[in-house]
């Protein structure tokens, strides 16, 4: 009879261990349909010598071939690299003292100063751009008020390669901010108390204890921006070409637009060559982080968290913080505001006499552009809910369990973000008719939503990442000790405590699905406007005023869902 | 902030005359408008009654465009007032526009019933491939030679490009009227004269009718001018960059921007029509081959081009051409701002322009330093 009750247990236990297994490899399967997909379209149109939609084709080597021997390419990547390092270096510095700064010290004002930090994150790229060339433009308005009423001058040119990385730092550097101050926050306070009470002093045992700690966060962040600002269009598109200065971005889109029919190819090549160059990056931030389990900072037991006494550097600090502020987000958003409350915005002429409600009334009184932005409201918030669940369940997937095909996950999820955004709208199309033979997905909201989602789901996972590599491992264990599957423990221990990730994925998910552009560009239908693209048409044939107008609604409408958020979901975005 | 077009014209020594220009209290409108005989209206040539009742069965059509929707909506509520049984969708493209047709019918998905596009380069090709319906209007007897640019490609406007001014950098006695004095004025408005790129459609566009039309000499101006001109990507930063005093005059911008600039913006900018460069861009428009609704997209180009949809065009900001079309900004407008009809640029869509692209190109880029 025991030996009766041991067999029938066994199978169980398989049973369940089978069905876990099971649903991975269903995960892991829909993932690779939907992720790759697009990626396998884009590979067929790079080893393809005429577009996709041409029949008289034949499989080729000549656009890599074409690619890798332009100079021009060469120059375009070496521009980008550069562009990219200086985005990235200064965006980590900067994000990674805020967090720290912002969240562990008692410096004053920082709530406030918390908030006007990640203001830029909430606005699309584009009006960004707009308020930056409104102000610190070398004929800006701020910048020329500074030189006929100052001794001092804006010393970069808006215009140059480290203007560009400036305006990338206003909004990376919040974003780093974001991914990290969830692993700040969950640093217990005993281990700096274990510093200081070996002697050091309390910025001391801030550099040794905290900074290090945030590894996985710095070097996932510094992964993620350094792969988005390689990738970012728009930014060269209006302030680089002015001084020919050509990125990859641009050099794609140049040859995508003005080329002959023929060089889709090439294009499709440039982005295969991008995706491998995130798939190498991934595996050196894997390298450097080595073992997660030794940045597990949420264990077993909790205790309170102590701010750090800064001492008599917190005014100094505190001025210091709300001077780069100033510059970097107030001013540039004052630029946003005033161009959208004028008929125009120069320091020409007075603002003050030339104040008006017609840009918001056009913005209202455009059906399109209504749609639009309902449209975009219910892509981002339905969207992004499901998204961030999905992208919490293929995290814990890629980084929690035994799955074999785990490593393949981390990649997929960051490709997408990878492809310039024209080549990613020209695969959806490509791979929404294997996904939807019939049509009917493609066309609608739903087929945008998982466009955009795709392509957003690099920024959700770096939000999960490091949350997930400071929980320690044992507390699953201890679920699966007592009896919980790998699911249930997931769902009730790994996942519950990841929710400020999951909050910080929602709000970054939102952003972007509210703001994609480009992947619409072969999605969109006239029933399905979409607000990024139509910004995008406004920006390039108007001055900032409607676009302007756009920005300021979306912010207001961003900031009430964060509000919202936090009124019901105890969600809280800042500290 | 009276003092900031001091400030702007300092950086132009050459300039220092008139610097109060931009004052508010200046409110002189600067838009060019010239009366001009519109000529007479032909007689209405309609498609036949067949076709007009399968339109109706059919019950909407559908048109990409590379116009802007607030363009379009005019032209939408004339065509759906003159045939309520058809629906006129919309969806505005840019340069895309072919690419995703083709896209859609290799995979079958719906697609457009009609394409209409100003890139002279991407239609030539479209018409190659076979995406444009061989299909005679109409009307086609009664509008003149370059209006039919192509087998089934028709112009529904001849917009034209404009040169743009700062007027406080540059008063509105001080602004050249023509290309070669822009020329002229160059070396002391260096880095001051801005266009748009060879790249852009519109930029192409203009650049080859100019050519066309003023030949080595044409070449011999832009090579002046583009030793001391900055180059952008797209009309928005072009208009913004020349509001804030960045730059002082622009030339070939495209004609959309006309719409902007009245009211508060005409205090500091406005715009000419240069005598030997205001080169008009057809804006093609035809029925696609895998059309779904065939009848009701003749319907929409029969009225289109007829004096009845030019005039609803107008409304949205188009250049009619049409003899009878009463409209502000029409083509006799122009050709009376311009000095008449020899002076008139009109692009077309000949086939050479695919084989001389590539040197054109080069040699604009060497000419611009790009």
């Amino acid at each position: 009879m025991t030996a009766s009750v041991v067999e029938g247990r066994a199978p169980r236990l398989r049973g369940a261990r089978l069905s876990t297994n099971a649903s991975h490899y269903l995960i892991w399967a829909l993932a690779l349909l939907v992720l790759v997909g697009p990626v396998l379209a884009v590979l067929a149109a790079s080893l393809w010598s005429t577009p996709l939609y041409r029949s008289d084709g034949h499989l080729t080597l000549e656009n890599f071939r074409a690619l890798l021997t332009d100079g021009a390419w060469w120059t375009a990547v070496g521009n980008s690299l550069l562009f990219a390092a200086m985005s990235t270096i200064s965006s980590v510095v900067l994000g990674v003292t805020a967090s720290v700064l912002l969240t562990r010290t008692n410096l004053p004002f920082r709530r406030a100063l918390t908030a006007i930090f990640i203001l830029p994150v909430l606005l699309p790229g584009l009006v960004l751009i707009v308020g930056w060339m409104a102000t610190w433009a070398p004929s800006g308005y701020v910048s020329s008020w500074l030189e006929l009423n100052t001794v001092v001058s804006f010393p970069i040119d808006l215009f140059s390669l480290s203007g560009m990385a400036l305006v990338a730092t206003s909004v990376a550097a919040p974003t780093v901010f974001l991914l990290c101050r969830t692993t700040v926050l969950s640093i217990d306070s005993s281990l700096e108390d274990a510093a200081r009470s070996s002697g050091a002093g309390p910025v001391r045992a801030l550099l040794s204890v905290t900074v290090p700690l945030l590894r996985p966060a710095i070097t996932n962040s510094a992964l993620l921006v350094f792969a988005v600002t390689f990738e970012v269009l728009g930014l060269p598109l209006i302030l680089g070409f002015s001084n020919d200065i050509t990125l990859v971005s641009t050099y794609l889109y140049d040859h995508w637009i003005n080329g002959e029919a023929s060089e889709q190819g090439v294009v499709s090549a440039g982005a295969i060559f991008l995706l491998a160059c995130v798939s190498g990056l991934l595996v050196v931030r894997n390298r450097l982080v080595g073992d997660t389990g030794r940045y597990a900072t949420v264990m077993g037991k909790s205790s309170a968290k102590r701010p750090v006494d800064l001492g008599p550097w917190r005014w100094p600090l505190a001025a210091l913080t709300a001077f780069v502020l100033a510059v970097l987000v107030l001013v540039p958003i004052l630029g946003v505001v005033m161009s959208s409350v004028t008929s125009i915005f120069t320091p020409l002429i007075s603002p003050w006499d030339v104040l008006t409600t017609d840009n918001f009334r056009s913005v209202f009184d455009n059906p399109v552009w209504v749609d639009s932005l309902v449209n975009s409201l219910l892509i981002a918030t339905i969207g992004g809910l499901l998204t961030t669940v999905v992208i919490a369940m293929l995290s814990v997937v890629a980084h929690r369990s035994d799955f074999r095909h785990r490593g393949s996950l981390q990649q997929v999820m960051l490709w997408p973000r990878m492809m310039p955004g024209l080549v990613c709208g020209m695969a959806f199309f490509w791979a929404f008719v294997l996904l939807d033979p019939t049509g009917t997905v493609r066309s609608s909201l739903w087929g945008l939503g998982l466009a955009f989602a795709v392509r957003s789901l690099a920024v959700g996972y770096s939000a999960f990442y490091p949350a997930l590599a400071s929980i320690g491992r044992d507390l699953d264990l201890a679920a699966r000790t007592s009896g919980a599957g790998w699911w249930r423990s997931m769902i009730s221990i790994s996942l519950r405590l990841s929710a400020p990730a999951m909050g910080t994925c929602f709000i970054l998910l939102f952003v972007a699905m509210l703001n994609d552009a480009d992947p619409a560009v072969f999605l969109v239908t006239d029933k399905t406007p979409v607000m990024g693209l139509t910004m995008l048409q406004l920006a390039a044939t108007s001055t900032g005023g409607a676009v302007a107008a756009f920005g300021v609604i979306q912010m207001l409408i961003t900031l009430a869902v964060l509000a919202v958020g936090r009124l019901f979901l105890g969600a809280r975005v800042h500290a | 902030m009276r003092r900031f077009p001091l400030l702007a014209v300092s950086m132009t020594a050459a300039l220092t005359l008139g610097a109060c220009g931009g004052s508010s209290d200046d409110t002189a409108t600067s838009t060019p408008t010239a009366t001009a005989d519109v000529g007479q209206a032909s007689a209405v040539t309609s498609v036949d009654d067949k076709t007009l009742e399968a339109a109706e069965q059919e019950g909407s059509v559908l048109l990409y465009s590379n116009a802007e929707d607030q363009q379009l909506r005019p032209v939408k509520a004339a065509f759906e007032k003159a045939f309520p049984a058809i629906t006129l969708r919309t969806l505005s493209l840019d340069d895309e526009m072919f690419d995703r047709y083709e896209t859609e019918v290799a995979t079958g998905a719906d697609t457009a019933d009609l394409l209409m596009s100003s890139n002279a380069v991407e239609w030539l090709q479209a018409v190659d491939d076979g995406v444009v319906a061989d299909y005679e209007d109409p009307n086609t007897p009664n509008l003149p030679d370059y209006a039919v640019l192509a087998p089934g490609v028709y112009a529904m406007s001849e917009d034209p490009v404009v040169a743009v001014f700062s007027k406080a950098l540059l008063p509105e006695d001080q602004q050249p009227t023509s290309m070669a004095e822009l020329a002229e004025m160059a070396p002391q408005l260096d880095g001051k004269i801005a266009t748009l790129d060879i790249g852009n459609a519109v930029g192409f566009g203009a650049t080859t009718a100019y050519l066309d039309d003023q030949g080595e000499e044409g070449w011999k101006t832009l090579e002046t001018l583009g030793a001391h001109a900055k180059v952008e990507s797209n009309a928005g930063p072009l208009v913004t960059k020349l509001a804030q005093g960045q730059y002082a005059a622009e030339f070939f911008v495209s004609g959309a921007v006309r719409a902007f600039i009245v009211g508060d913006v005409a205090k500091v900018v406005d715009y000419a029509y240069l005598t030997d460069g205001t080169p008009l861009l057809p804006r093609g428009i035809g029925i696609t081959a895998e059309a779904a609704h065939p009848n009701a997209a003749k319907v929409f180009l029969n009225w289109l081009l007829s004096v009845e949809g030019q005039t609803a065009a107008c409304a949205g900001g188009f250049t009619p051409y049409r003899d009878g079309v009463t409209c502000d900004f029409g083509l006799p407008q122009v050709e009376a701002a311009v000095g008449g009809e020899e002076n008139l640029q009109i692009g077309t869509f000949d086939p050479a322009i695919l084989e001389q692209r590539d040197e054109i190109v080069d040699r604009w880029d060497e000419a611009f330093g790009r």
